[in-house]
């Protein structure tokens, strides 16, 4: 199956899986007999809403200040963090979400607020960590070339580095959002919302059918987004590099 | 015209450049030459303040490259190094473009201009959409060249510009250049550590060692007087042979008649005068062999019936083969004399006597 068929397919899929269910739970949602199958304290549309708008709010912001970071710390006036940056961001990953979210909800509150702001801390890593990987891996050669045309820096940095870098950042977003729509789940635990509410409540009521329904949304998800930045990455990258 | 007064260039204690001075009128094709870490490179990217000096003056046409802004004089200066200075990212027209385009040229003469450039270094214009990588080495340092002509610098500075390619290659591309320095005469320096591409390219060349110039002054002054044992040794014991390499057949060959085979002897034997050979044609004009000197030969008969045939692949000299190759041709043929030709016609001679001559001169 090509890469477009994939795309397709984990579209489909989670479209049908997500308005099955919440077509399902308006059928037999007062059901008797269905009681306690279906999750019903929200509808798996409006899920689905809030789960996208955790995960774009926050990757949106930790692309923008990774790349950022990345760019800054690979300039001369940066060169000196480098090491301190590259070191965080090996060791950034390491620290549990749930801490952040701990540490975030008495600053801001309980919601999506916390949990955004953890989910962007947790992010930002693999993106600064590519945005490095990516500029350095533009040739001595080829810089001093483009110091040699008569570019200054900034036109270096935007005609040469950027768009040669370009994929591998968008290699280290695509990791980070992907990252993302797993972690958004325990901001259920705070009120954040999302798929992360079913499988939360399923595991506090020990009910399987709520973890298994907000479990596989998000699978559907990840793996749909997953299709979906690559697809961007192969229309952005369309040159090979040798 | 390009002036270096006094450059000296020091990493720490380390004298990478010490006290250079060195004149380059406009036109000029200067070689800057050594062994490794001699300072050439240095040297050259100095001129463009890709390096500053840490003493000294530089001036191109007469302005003090410290007065300007270091990107502005690099856009009006061309630069060229080994094939890995192409961006990846960008297809070749594009690599072209890129100083036109930093100067905000209009599309319409950005385009014309890549079109021209790409016709001057030989390349059609089926390659402008392909990117680097899709390039064989010699391709590429056209490319190279194309970009660093784009716009229109009175200066080019190249590196080392055909290190990385193959003999046969790096050839074909040295007379390119000189076919390209003849046509837009352009003030060159070129760095190389290759004696031959310098003596091949060279109007002066200037010799370097320890950061120093050891000796400045025009490919035959150097091969002919050696200002001291480390020239010497350098430019090699071979230096009378490469001198031959400058010069070429057409400036030596002299006139010479010809004979076409329905000659009758009797018609030819005047010819022959001092000669040991008389050159046989065909109609046209033709090389198919010569004719030797001899008592055995018959007046009322053909030229053909006493010539001997021979292909004018194996024999005839063109007029732009360097002296050097033919000394070799005439030393692998065992012979004092070969005729020249010009597309195909022979239109001279050229004696192993001439070219000693001219090799001392």
């Amino acid at each position: 199956m090509d890469r477009r068929g994939r795309l397709y397919i984990t579209g489909v899929m989670l479209v049908l899986t997500v308005g099955g269910l919440t077509y399902l739970s308006n059928i037999y949602g007062g059901n008797f007999d269905a009681d306690g199958v279906f999750y019903l304290r929200s509808s798996f549309i409006k899920l689905t809403y809030d789960h996208i708008f955790l995960v774009a709010t926050s990757s949106s912001l930790a692309t923008l200040f990774g790349v950022f970071c990345g760019i800054f710390v690979t300039r001369r006036a940066g060169r000196e963090f480098l090491p301190v940056v590259n070191m965080l961001a090996s060791v950034g990953q390491t620290f549990p979400p749930v801490a952040v979210l701990a540490l975030a909800v008495p600053l801001v509150g309980f919601g999506a607020k916390p949990t955004i702001i953890a989910l962007l801390f947790y992010g930002i890593f693999p993106i600064v960590r590519n945005t490095i990987a990516g500029i350095e891996s533009v040739h001595a050669e080829i810089k001093e070339a483009a110091r040699g045309v008569g570019m200054y820096d900034l036109e270096i940095l935007f005609k040469v580095e950027l768009p040669m870098a370009a994929s591998i950042i968008m290699a280290g977003v695509r990791t980070s959002v992907i990252i993302n729509i797993g972690t958004a789940t325990i901001g259920a635990t705070i009120g954040a919302g999302g798929f992360g509410a079913p499988i939360v409540s399923g595991l506090i009521n020990e009910n399987f059918y709520y973890v298994l329904q907000g479990g596989v949304c998000v699978a559907l998800l990840a793996v749909f987004t997953d299709q979906l930045l690559l697809a961007a990455v192969s229309k952005l990258s369309s040159f090979k590099a040798a | 015209m390009i002036e270096l007064k006094n450059v000296t260039k020091k990493y720490g204690e380390d004298t990478a450049v010490d006290g250079v001075s060195l004149k380059i009128d406009k036109g000029d094709f200067c070689v800057l030459i050594g062994p490794s870490g001699c300072g050439k490179s240095t040297t050259l990217k100095m001129i463009n303040r890709l390096i500053e000096p840490s003493g000294g003056e530089i001036f191109t046409d007469g302005l003090d490259v410290k007065k300007q802004k270091p990107e502005i004089l690099r856009r009006g200066i061309g630069y060229v190094i080994q094939s890995v200075g192409l961006f990846p990212h960008m297809s070749v027209s594009d690599n072209i473009a890129v100083v036109p385009r930093l100067l905000k040229w209009e599309n319409s003469r950005i385009d014309k201009q890549v079109n021209e450039l790409l016709s001057l270094v030989e390349l059609g214009s089926d390659y402008a959409d392909k990117y680097p990588h899709q390039l064989s080495g010699g391709e590429a340092q056209r490319v190279g060249v194309a970009r660093a002509l784009a716009a229109d610098a009175d200066i080019l500075l190249m590196d080392e510009p055909f290190g990385a390619l193959d003999p046969v290659t790096r050839e074909a591309l040295q007379k390119g250049l000189l076919r390209i320095q003849k046509k837009l005469k352009k003030t060159v320096v070129f760095v190389t550590h290759d004696i031959d591409e310098a003596v091949r390219l060279a109007t002066k060349i200037a010799i370097m060692k320890d950061g120093r110039v050891v000796q400045y002054d025009t490919p035959e002054n150097i091969l002919n007087n050696p200002a001291d044992k480390f020239t010497e040794e350098f430019i090699g014991i071979d230096r009378a042979l490469k001198n031959l390499t400058r010069m070429f057949v057409k400036d030596i060959s002299s006139k010479v008649s010809t004979v076409k085979e329905r000659d009758k002897i009797s018609d030819v034997i005047g010819l022959f005068c001092d000669k040991v050979y008389l050159w046989v044609t065909d109609e046209n004009g033709r090389f198919t062999g010569w004719l030797s000197k001899s008592a055995k030969l018959d007046g009322s008969a053909e030229v053909k019936d006493f010539m001997h045939r021979a292909s004018s692949e194996q024999y005839c000299l063109s007029t732009d083969t360097t002296l050097k190759d033919a000394l070799s041709k005439l030393v692998m043929n065992g012979v004092v004399v070969l005729p020249v030709s010009e597309d195909d016609l022979v239109i001279g001679e050229i004696s192993l006597q001439s070219i000693l001559e001219s090799g001392n001169g």
